[in-house]
């Protein structure tokens, strides 16, 4: 990056183009809900048809469509809840928050990618509240980078955790893959870089006693102007 | 008449097992698949009329699925299932020799209609 705003030119294209990837993947998700609740009803409503032209009717089966309904309407639920949060993120630019809170959506917004990806997308987080004082959206695209550059990795089967190690001064947030993230291209890292400098934070990656690299660290200051960042 | 003999695949496991319960109380032999690996198996132990493959899957997608049906059976008809915002991958099935395509929500009499066409039952 050349000069100071061509960086900021970049981080608010990114900053848009991840809202707009993480809000349609959940509209996807949502239209999932619909389509299997349509499929489910249609099918009901074939059963009730048939037992009107003198079928059998088993009334079980009715009822267990209907429970599928009810589970489907609850994953529906929860995507919205999920999305919800993740719209709102947006309304400020620094908050004082809970990573233990925060983590949990990063990792549920990213579990269609995961799904897609066919790698298990797992949170592993400390009971107590891990509570910073930064930008929500940003951590969120943040973290999220590091899970999809993990991701990209990550052989079919195999699993990708993000963890939380708070510090006195800052906390580390982990993405480990069970697969060497060795194939990172330059510039993907370095947009990871920049996101972490907004925010007053910083991204290495970091090799296992093996000496491979299985892990993306954020290392993100408990509290803003504490960091080595432009977001001072 | 045999009856129309189908593979529905689709990634969400509930849609493809009320999908095929739906397909039978209608007539048709229907099997189901969640993968695209899945697919394919049936496809190699089964006879067939037609797959209904939705375009956009975990692991072996719905494209990649019909250019190895194609390569191996080729007369086995394809149709498309696709979502909100995969008119280009339509694009390609179609011209990789699918049959005809279908959006979701699925209208299951839409869906048998095009099923007995793309089978010569028409």
């Amino acid at each position: 990056m050349d000069r100071p705003g061509d960086a900021a030119k970049t981080l608010r294209e990114q900053g848009l183009a991840f809202f707009g990837r993480t809000t349609a993947g959940q509209s996807h998700e949502v239209t999932n809900v619909l389509n299997v609740i349509n499929e489910l009803a249609g099918l009901q409503l074939d059963l009730l048809e048939a037992a009107a032209a003198g079928g059998a009717l088993r009334l079980e089966r009715l009822a267990e469509l209907a429970d599928k309904i009810q589970r489907q309407v609850a994953r529906g639920e929860t995507i919205v809840r999920f999305v919800n949060r993740f719209a709102h993120s947006v309304d400020v630019d620094e908050a004082v928050f809970d990573l233990g809170e925060l983590l949990p959506l990063v990792v549920f917004l990213c579990g269609r990618p995961a799904r897609l990806a066919r790698t298990e997308l797992e949170a592993d987080l400390p009971q107590e509240p891990v509570v910073v004082e930064s930008s929500p959206f940003g951590v969120q695209q943040a973290v999220s980078l590091l899970v999809d550059l993990a991701l990209r990795s990550a052989a079919e089967r195999r699993r990708v955790t993000v963890s939380c190690h708070p510090g006195d001064a800052a906390v580390e947030v982990r993405v480990a893959s069970d697969d060497p993230v060795a194939e990172l291209e330059p510039a993907q890292l370095e947009l990871a870089r920049l996101l972490a400098e907004q925010i007053g934070a910083a991204v290495t990656a970091e090799p296992d006693e093996a000496g491979e690299l299985h892990r993306l660290v954020l290392r993100l200051p408990r509290h803003r102007g504490a960091g080595e960042g432009p977001g001072r | 008449m045999d009856p129309l003999r189908v593979l529905f695949v689709d990634d969400e496991e509930e849609l493809v097992s009320a999908v095929v319960e739906r397909l039978e109380l209608r007539g048709v032999e229907a099997v189901g698949a969640t993968s695209g690996e899945e697919a394919l198996r049936l496809v190699e132990q089964r006879q067939l009329d037609v797959v209904v493959l939705d375009v956009k899957m975990p692991g072996i997608g719905g494209l990649e699925v019909i250019r190895r049906i194609k390569a191996r059976w080729p007369r086995l008809q394809v149709v498309l299932l696709s979502g909100h915002g995969s008119e280009e991958s339509v694009e390609e099935g179609m011209s990789l020799g699918a049959v005809d395509y279908l959006q979701k929500p699925v209208d299951i009499d839409l869906l048998l209609g095009l099923l007995r066409r793309a089978a010569g039952r028409v």
